[in-house]
């Protein structure tokens, strides 16, 4: 199975491309690398056959062939389109490039049950549960169907993907698949990478705009995270929050604090709307 | 250097006794009313919110700050929670100091403060059945340290 590394993406949110950014890599450990880097060696380690999504000539693909999109700033979905015009008839695996704690064990899962009577297989997320089209298999069907939808100005691959009725796994290692779009998730990935994965229960309290949004004063909450940024991204992300991390402020046990303080069992934690006083 | 919520009418009198000093020469005062309009809007309440507990805490922190900062004797404020009605106070500001620069410059300051950095929120009913929560005009769009 061919794997396609999406590096092309704009990383608007993030302030820097996050294919190049600096990270452990997890199979040389206290090496640092590039965050494509890494996933170039894990991909290697599963399929000799990996390309690298990019329509940026500046880029170091490490070696790996690079596949330019017919249609740039199209998104995922030109990246498919290109890759089926390029083969015809093949399958691909395609990864998004900021998934910092993606792991061997579940490429392997994937492609172990992978559905091919289906259009796609693929995960779901581990918090909303649907389909997450950047870590799942394309068969040719789906990305026949690739070119038709960035014509039709549908580029929105998680819609693509939805559409095209996929083969929907759990993930074996729930955190697998949480992708890093800001500094702060970025921050929380690495606390991750660091701290490891462990469940904690704490306590959330909300107020003003995000008490009637979540509908709730308070509510006590297990979760994956280990940062407050963390925390609030699950919940912003299952509740359809109407506030980001951006114009938020957080604060732990009675005082404010970081976007990146750890999280501990049985903490109270806040997040501040924008305050009007006075 | 006290800092209190209060979900009954403020007494601002009470608060100017509690910074009297005899060595004080200037004092200064600011209140903050509900006015009836915003941003061309007309206004037939409003609803304050607080995170009470980091709410006193930033509070007094803000009202140390002055201290350090500006050469006064006292400063002390009060601040309204829930349902407040057009002409009601919803804070005040009380700043004791031997001069006057001192306190009038304090004053402002602190209430610059509290409107930036207190957890608290306010929710606007519109004379039309509408309603939302207000964003501090004072930080919109202002750099202003946190």
């Amino acid at each position: 199975m061919k794997i396609l590394i999406l590096a092309g993406g704009r990383s608007r949110r993030m302030g820097r491309d996050k294919a190049l950014i600096e990270r452990s890599a997890g199979l040389q450990p206290g090496t640092p690398t590039r965050q494509l880097d890494h996933l170039l060696a894990l991909a290697r380690s599963i399929s000799p056959e990996v390309i690298v999504s990019t329509n940026d000539l500046d880029l170091d693909p490490a070696g790996a062939p690079t596949l330019p999109d017919l249609h740039p700033d199209a998104g995922p979905l030109a990246a498919l389109e290109a890759f089926h015009a390029a083969q015809p008839g093949e399958p691909v695996l395609l990864l998004g490039c900021d998934l910092f704690l993606l792991d061997g064990a579940t490429i392997r899962h994937l492609l172990d049950r992978r559905e091919p009577g289906r259009p796609a297989t693929c995960f779901a997320n581990r918090i909303d549960h649907r389909p997450e089209p950047l870590c799942a298999i394309y068969e040719p069907s789906a990305l026949a169907r690739a070119a038709d939808a960035i014509a039709a100005g549908k580029g929105c691959a998680r819609h693509f993907l939805e559409e095209l009725g996929p083969e929907v796994l759990e993930l074996p290692n729930p955190v697998a698949l949480d992708n890093t779009n800001t500094p702060a998730e970025l921050k929380e990935a690495f606390a991750k990478l660091r701290h490891g994965v462990s469940p904690k229960s704490l306590r959330v309290l909300y107020f003003a705009k995000l008490r009637e949004a979540r509908g709730l004063d308070e509510e006590r909450v297990e979760t994956l995270a280990c940062t407050a940024a963390g925390l609030y991204e699950e919940l912003r992300f299952r509740h359809r929050l109407p506030l980001d991390t951006a114009a938020l402020r957080c604060a732990r046990n009675g005082d404010f604090c970081d976007w990146s303080t750890l999280l501990e069992a049985d903490d109270e934690i806040v997040f501040i709307p924008p305050v009007a006083g006075g | 250097m006290s800092f209190s919520l209060q979900s009954t009418p403020l007494d601002p009198a009470a608060l100017r006794e509690s910074v009297a000093d005899p060595a004080a020469g200037g004092f200064c005062a600011f209140e903050g009313w509900v006015r009836n309009h915003h941003q061309g809007r007309a206004v037939d309440r409003l609803e304050y919110e607080a995170y009470a507990p980091l709410a006193e805490k930033e509070g007094r922190r803000i009202l140390e700050e002055a201290r350090e900062r500006f050469d006064i004797l006292h400063a002390a404020c009060v601040h309204r929670t829930g349902p407040v009605e057009i002409g009601g106070l919803a804070v005040v500001v009380c700043v004791s100091a031997a001069h006057r620069e001192a306190a009038f410059d304090a004053c402002r300051h602190i209430i610059d403060e509290v409107k930036a950095r207190v957890p608290i929120w306010k929710k606007e009913y519109f004379s039309d059945g509408t309603s939302g929560w207000v964003r501090c005009d004072h930080c919109a769009g202002e750099a202003h340290r946190h």
